[in-house]
């Protein structure tokens, strides 16, 4: 059985070799999320101010940011002066983003400002997206930080660094499910059924104190890489968000943070699911959220000369927060009435106390 | 580290490579350091217990037999056992056993009684090591089994990496024999282990932690209301689970330590295909039945003492049995329910050695009446609490149904339906592993197959969120 022995190992090989070429240069030609996570991460790496040219902007989330902005509309409102460049990993947290971030502008990437989109809950979690997180965002060089903030054990630890050596390893729970859903076409309405309850938010003083470590925390990061951080909290059809929380966090770590809407403010009609916004939603968030955006920016140009933990320091006397309603937009009965998508809110919102 | 882990298989794959060019002494030490590496991998504090309790043990193994004085011999022996269970006692049910004791008193009207509950960690795989000493001493001291005289062939014995943490626990007599001979490369074992720990790769990753997906949604409420549906799915989903998972990991183990040469026992033979629950503890974890068989329900009197006294010991060892597996009254609920259903096996003259002479459809309705009996005390062993595992249970008798119960089912046969079809087969052809009389290219292209499978249809438990994400 030695020769036998031998075929078995050989073909177990050539099948694992076979899997990460084809996983690192077929998938990403074939599938739309392999493709759309290398052509933005790449673009994300590549980000650099270009004299002449429009001002890089980073902007960072997961499918909330995935749903809620609409990059283009963005882009056309924050022109000519800047340009917006989206990087989203779905189900992902503040930590995937803190050292995604870390490995971003280690590789080089500087963007003037970096805009990470995140609720409360998303931006207190103490949990990372696991392998995906190991394999898209995580530096190797991290590894141990990673591994004494989550406090995991060896082969979790182990297994990480094997998924960002790794990309079959790292995206192997994408390819199962994408198999299932091969096998099992109404696996996707089980799924969905199957979701674990979110657990309840904890206070709002819990909520401001870890939020504000960690605002200050990246923001720092940011300043010592040329950039401005700026926290945007979405919209949300819940009661409580834990956004007051938020803007209060901002304020105690002197850091931009952006609620363009209050909880329960945007009508349900705007949802897609309970927690995504819909594309009408989407339209009238990214409006809103374009028009403090710019504010915020144009902000920071007064304090572009300086050096950057001096403009750390300087943006820190300059927080957009208090209430939303001095800068509320208000949207005509148009778009609730599907008339979104021909510009008619868009052109149409008007902004008090201006 | 997981037997599933990229980590482990590294770790394995170096370990043979630089074992077989070693001489049997160099390999006994080799292997002992490769073990204690793996077991300070899961947590190095517990690497000075182990030592420590292994040391204690060979030196009063050595001790007993040079004694001629039965007291003496007795209370070394009794040393031994009570160092052993003290340090299970203590790591595994000290809490436990301080807040079921609160618990008691409150029920007599003493509450807010203070307690003392420490923050014990508890060591990994002590349970089974435990048990593996306890075995030996007690051999040693019933004269069946000569002390080893080198303490490294019996650390090695003790701590050989294969079966440390999760099984199968070893028999002395079987295991002690492997360590302290000579042993040389066949291939014919090695490919055995090979196919292995691949279709133990399959039933963990592929079977287990899919059906985990559904076990975990049903007991934990994700499903809504539970309801007949539910029950099943949870019931059903956590039978296929628990047994992909543990035969999984021991037949991993098994194949991991064929690559060197070593051959543990089964553990599993086909237990949902049982006609009664002593049929049952026959193939459901052996090493562990067998164990208790030996080393309790015969020093307890066995049958030997009259009916009631069997009954007894029956249901003793079997409550102790579930204790074993965790510290928790559910567990005991679980061993308690099978003691007692073996105990109206054995008054109603079910489970005997006689053949059976059924016919094939007597065979298959006790079957699954067995297994759906099985399921149900399942329900104790994953439920969290009593109280708990009743409500999950109460669902029996609430119909709803929901179209997403179908897919689930679906789901559900997707992942067990194969897992019941390997053990068909292996019930029929009376194999150590699936396919082992096959032809060689079949096996070869069987444990491929095996790999794909894996590949594309492991589920990831640390990711298992991933799955809720359409």
């Amino acid at each position: 059985m030695h020769r036998y022995s031998v075929i078995l190992l050989v073909l177990c090989t050539i099948f694992c070799a076979a899997l990460e070429i084809g996983q690192r240069y077929v998938v990403p030609r074939i599938t739309a999320m392999d493709a759309r996570l290398d052509r933005e991460h790449t673009r994300a790496e590549e980000i650099r101010p270009l004299p002449g040219k429009p001002a890089p902007v980073l902007i960072v989330g997961n499918s909330l940011l995935k749903k809620g902005v609409v990059i283009p509309l963005l882009n056309e409102k924050l022109g000519p002066e800047y340009t917006v460049t989206r990087y989203v990993v779905e189900d992902t947290n503040y930590l995937d983003w803190y050292y995604g971030l870390r490995r971003l502008f280690r590789a080089g990437a500087r963007p003037k400002a970096v805009i990470l989109v995140l609720n409360a809950r998303q931006l207190i979690s103490p949990v990372i997206h696991g392998d995906i997180f190991a394999s898209l965002l995580m530096d190797p060089r991290d590894l141990l930080d990673v591994k004494r903030t989550v406090a995991s054990d060896n082969t979790a630890t182990s297994n990480l660094l094997f998924a960002n050596l790794s990309r079959f390893y790292g995206m192997r729970s994408e390819i199962h499910k994408a198999f299932l859903v091969h096998v099992l076409p109404d696996f996707p309405d089980l799924a969905v059924k199957l979701r674990p309850a979110t657990a309840s938010l904890p206070p709002d003083d819990d909520i401001e104190t870890k939020a504000s470590e960690r605002i200050f925390q990246m923001s720092r990061l940011c300043a010592q890489n040329g950039a401005q951080f700026i926290l945007v909290v979405p919209p949300s059809p819940a009661a409580r968000d834990g956004s007051s929380a938020i803007e209060s966090a901002g304020n105690r770590a002197a850091v931009q943070v952006l609620v363009p809407f209050r909880p329960q403010e945007l009508p349900d009609n705007l949802y897609a699911d309970g927690f995504h916004l819909n594309y009408r939603g989407s339209l009238v968030f990214t409006q809103a959220l374009s028009s403090r955006l710019r504010e915020t920016l144009n902000n920071d140009k007064l304090t572009q000369t300086a050096e950057p933990d001096d403009r750390a320091a300087n943006s820190a006397g300059f927080v957009v927060g208090g209430t939303a309603a001095s800068m509320k937009p208000e949207y005509p009965s148009g778009c609730n009435s599907g008339m979104i998508g021909n510009d008619l809110c868009a052109g149409s919102t008007r902004r008090t106390g201006q | 580290m997981l037997f599933d882990s990229p980590a482990f298989a590294i770790f394995l794959i170096a370990v043979v490579l630089l074992y077989w060019r070693l001489n049997r002494r160099w390999q006994n030490i080799f292997l002992l350091g490769a073990s204690y590496f793996f077991y300070g991998w899961w947590d190095w504090r517990f690497l000075l217990l182990m030592a420590g309790s292994t040391s204690i043990d060979y030196l009063i193994a050595k001790k007993i037999p040079s004694l001629s004085n039965p007291a003496q011999r007795r209370a070394l022996l009794i040393l031994s056992l009570a160092i052993n269970f003290s340090f299970l006692g203590f790591f595994k049910y000290f809490n436990f056993f301080v807040q079921s004791f609160a618990a008691l008193l409150s029920t007599v009207g003493m509450h807010n009684v203070p307690i003392s509950l420490l923050r014990i960690l508890l060591p990994p795989g002590i349970s089974f090591y435990t048990f593996q000493e306890v075995a030996y001493i007690v051999d040693v001291y019933k004269g069946k089994l000569q002390p080893s005289d080198s303490l490294i062939d019996y650390a090695l014995f003790i701590s050989l990496f294969p079966h440390l943490i999760a099984g199968p626990i070893q028999r002395p007599n079987h295991l002690l024999p492997q360590v302290q001979r000579e042993r040389t490369l066949d291939w014919d074992k090695f490919f055995d282990g090979l196919m292995l720990i691949l279709f133990g790769l399959f039933q963990k990753c592929v079977i287990a932690d899919n059906c985990a997906l559904i076990a975990n949604s049903a007991f934990n409420g994700y499903f809504g209301a539970t309801t007949l549906p539910v029950v099943l799915l949870g019931s059903y989903a956590f039978a296929w689970q628990i047994y992909g998972d543990f035969a999984g990991y021991s037949n991993i183990a098994r194949g991991a330590a064929q690559l060197l040469g070593f051959h543990f026992m089964v553990n599993f033979r086909q237990p949902y295909l049982a006609t009664t629950l002593q049929d049952f503890w026959r193939r459901w974890h052996i090493s562990l039945s067998s164990w208790l068989r030996d080393y309790l329900y015969i020093p307890l009197g066995g049958n030997r003492k009259g009916e009631g006294r069997t009954y007894g010991n029956l249901l003793t060892t079997m409550l102790i049995g579930g204790l074993w597996h965790g510290a928790n009254w559910t567990f005991v609920i679980w061993g308690g329910i099978h003691g007692g259903v073996l105990a109206i096996e054995r008054v109603l003259g079910l489970g005997s050695d006689e053949p059976e002479r059924a016919g094939w459809l007597t065979t298959w309705l006790k079957r699954i009446l067995l297994f759906n009996l099985v399921c149900v005390t399942w329900v104790f062993f994953r439920a969290p609490s009593i109280h708990e595992a009743f409500v999950f249970l109460g669902g029996l008798s609430h119909w709803a149904w929901q179209p997403e119960y179908l897919t689930a089912f679906e789901f559900l046969a997707l992942f067990s339906v194969p897992m019941f079809l390997m053990d068909l087969r292996l019930e029929g052809w009376d194999e150590e592993y699936i396919f082992q009389r096959a032809s060689a290219w079949l096996r070869t292209g069987m444990g491929f197959t095996a790999m794909v499978a894996i590949a594309f249809f492991a589920a990831n438990q640390a990711n298992a969120f991933i799955y809720f994400q359409f």
